[in-house]
């Protein structure tokens, strides 16, 4: 009896062991590509060129042969980012954008250095959006035997925000603010949407703050900073966690945009539950 | 580069010495005392107090930071740029420890202890006298004299408190000598509110104490600000990986899965492979990681898509689907980019997503059936945010 359990022991071990190395190699087959910086908001002026690096890093075992490609970064309808052909996009820098080198192998666990070079008009005006994306190639000719394969290649991007010194205005807009009151269920939160009528991309973030009907402050809450383009128009969302007695209470929501810019709006609310 | 030292330190002073209750040495009321105060006085001239010697340098290591001497004791560098996923080439005289929660940069430097009396020894500690104006976004930290410097666990948080500083020359400390030591910075994944990218510095002071009699002699400062300071930038990075039960990433030039012999009625699924029915054929699918990571962003998330950017040469015969669980649904993968399939645009920084990719073979028959090997490329692409 004791020898069997010693056997299964041993036997169990063993598949256990199988088993670890068969995920610890699936695991080591992995490819691993990454970019940095991922994302560059530069201000520049017009007319005159101004470039800046990117590393891109192969933590796979093997060389992989990748490539740069550059494209226009806009928005659709549902908000949802747009990575076009250079120039079809509004406000596209993607022409502007030189790669040095835009082929290259990199090795294995190896680190390649790039160079983007920017050649801006003189008459540019406001924001230029482009994407630059590292996509490792794919081999298309190697053999392969009956069967059906299927090849991989990743595209890594670096969004690029550029912004034409001095020839900024700053706009937004403000529409269909909502404050949903505190309940049993959930707390405070503020809707709204907000529409960037700049001629540059913003990254507001909002701020609310609530008074009591004595204009004492009461609760305070933040959002995450959002990133809109020119022209863009998308919900923001501001939430406060706590619970406030019944009563009349104002929200005063502020946005701040810009360098130094806030636009402010407030909003009478009852907590009546 | 010799360092700032006390000045009240390394003044030679007389022994104040009373006598008839007067201070000696502003009056001698008579020749005895004056000789005994003399003789004081040469003894102190000939042996000064341990404590107001030695001399306390800092300097660059062999390939580490090339440190310029700055007036007062100060030396100044940078480590260059650097993010959380340890991308890139790091500055001269840095070397880069990419981490599961972000990166180490790390370099050396030296300490000379000199002029210290025998058998008297000094210990050496740190603090961050001016610390990074984001500290979620970099971190100063410290590595031992005793230690070899050159791994993560190596280093700890340096100070921030002059009070309670970190020790970089353990007492008893070190006579005469030169010991090297490790300087880093962490840079963590810091996405969110607290994320930052751009330039920041900060200022270390290095204390030496003489052990013997418990007295600093002398301080440095490291002023990690020249010529620019340290530089954060964000960073992406994208890792398609085995998952279990699927088929194994290949490594080649590219990354390929092989299906195997597939049909359109599902028989004998190769290993890794499982098949779901599907109207017109059978989809074999299969499981497979993919694992983002980010750092710097406002963005928490990441966004990933992917397209066939080269379909199969018989693309009613075989057709790629994606599917966010085993038995699907499976849904075609779209064959532009402007038509990519959002695979999640919600993905952590470090998180794991299992997804799979079913191979819809159809069952035709007749003049469009096929026979054969076929190949098509699936491309991932990532953004932040």
């Amino acid at each position: 009896m004791m020898k069997m359990n010693r056997s299964r022991e041993i036997l169990c071990r063993l598949v256990c062991g199988l088993t670890s190395l068969a995920v610890l190699a699936g695991h080591a087959r992995a490819q691993s590509l990454g970019l940095a910086p991922a994302q560059v908001v530069e201000t520049f002026k017009p007319g005159v060129p101004f470039q800046f690096d990117l590393s891109t890093v192969n933590s796979g075992d093997t060389a992989v042969e990748m490539h740069v490609e550059i494209t226009d970064f806009w928005y659709d309808e549902k908000n949802e980012k747009v990575f076009s052909s250079p120039g079809s996009s509004p406000r596209s820098a993607a022409n502007w954008i030189q790669f040095v080198p835009n082929h290259f192998e990199v090795g294995p666990h190896g680190t390649q250095k790039m160079k983007a070079i920017v050649t801006p008009p003189s008459d540019a005006k406001g924001g230029y959006y482009a994407v630059l994306f590292v996509t490792s190639k794919p081999q298309l000719s190697f053999p392969k035997n009956d069967g059906k394969g299927v090849f991989t290649s990743m595209r890594i991007g670096c969004l690029v925000l550029l912004r034409a010194e001095g020839t900024d205005e700053y706009k937004i807009e403000l529409s269909n603010v909502k404050v949903t009151p505190p309940a049993e269920t959930h707390g405070l939160s503020v809707d709204f949407d907000l529409l960037n009528a700049s001629n540059t991309h913003v990254f507001p973030a909002a701020r609310v703050a609530v008074l009591d009907a004595s204009r004492k402050l009461v609760a305070k809450a933040e959002s995450d900073e959002k990133r809109f383009l020119p022209g863009q128009k998308n919900s923001m969302h501001v939430e406060w966690a706590g619970k406030l007695p019944v009563g009349n209470y104002t929200a005063v929501l502020t946005v701040a945009y810009g360098e130094d810019r806030i636009e402010t709006q407030q909003i009478p609310f009852s907590v009546t539950e | 580069m010799r360092v700032l030292e006390h000045d009240d330190l390394r003044r030679t002073h007389l022994p104040v010495v009373k006598s008839g209750g007067k201070v000696c040495g502003a009056s001698f009321g008579r020749p005895l005392s004056a000789l005994i105060v003399l003789a004081f006085a040469a003894i102190a001239l000939v042996r000064p107090a341990a404590a107001q010697q030695g001399t306390f340098t800092i300097s660059a290591a062999p390939g580490g930071i090339p440190f310029t001497a700055g007036g007062g004791g100060t030396l100044s560098g940078q480590f260059g740029t650097m993010n959380a996923l340890g991308i890139g080439t790091p500055g001269t005289g840095v070397t880069v420890i990419p981490l599961n929660n972000g990166a180490l940069y790390l370099t050396h430097y030296q300490i000379t202890v000199t002029g210290l009396p025998n058998p008297h020894l000094a210990a050496v500690t740190a603090f961050v006298n001016s610390n990074f104006t984001h500290p979620a976004a970099l971190i100063m930290q410290s590595c031992p004299s005793s230690s070899s410097c050159n791994a993560s666990g190596n280093f700890s948080a340096m100070s921030l408190l002059a009070a309670a500083p970190t020790t970089v020359v353990a007492a008893p400390g070190i006579n005469n000598q030169t010991v090297a030591a490790g300087l880093a910075i962490f840079v963590p994944d810091n996405n969110g509110a607290s994320s930052f990218t751009g330039v920041d510095a900060a200022r270390i002071t290095l204390t030496a104490t003489d052990t013997t009699n418990n007295k600093n002699f002398a301080t440095a400062e490291i002023r990690l600000d020249t010529p620019v300071g340290e530089t954060v930038q964000s960073a992406v990075r994208l890792t398609l990986a085995t998952a279990t039960g699927g088929l194994a990433i290949t490594p080649g030039s590219d990354f390929s899965m092989n299906f195997g012999n597939v049909n359109g009625l599902g028989f004998g699924p190769g290993a890794g492979l499982t098949t779901v029915a599907a109207a017109g054929g059978i989809v074999y699918s299969t499981p497979y990681v993919l694992q983002p990571a980010f750092g710097a962003f406002r963005s928490t998330t990441a966004t990933i898509r992917t397209f066939v950017s080269t379909t199969f040469a018989h693309p009613t015969i075989l057709i790629l689907r994606d599917a966010a669980a085993g038995p699907g649904p499976y849904n075609n993968i779209g064959t532009t980019a402007g038509t990519a399939t959002q695979i999640t645009n919600a993905a952590a920084s470090r998180s794991s997503i299992t997804r799979f990719l079913g191979l819809f073979v159809s069952n035709v028959n007749g003049a469009t059936s096929f026979r054969g090997s076929d190949s098509a490329t699936l491309t991932f692409t990532m953004t932040v945010p």
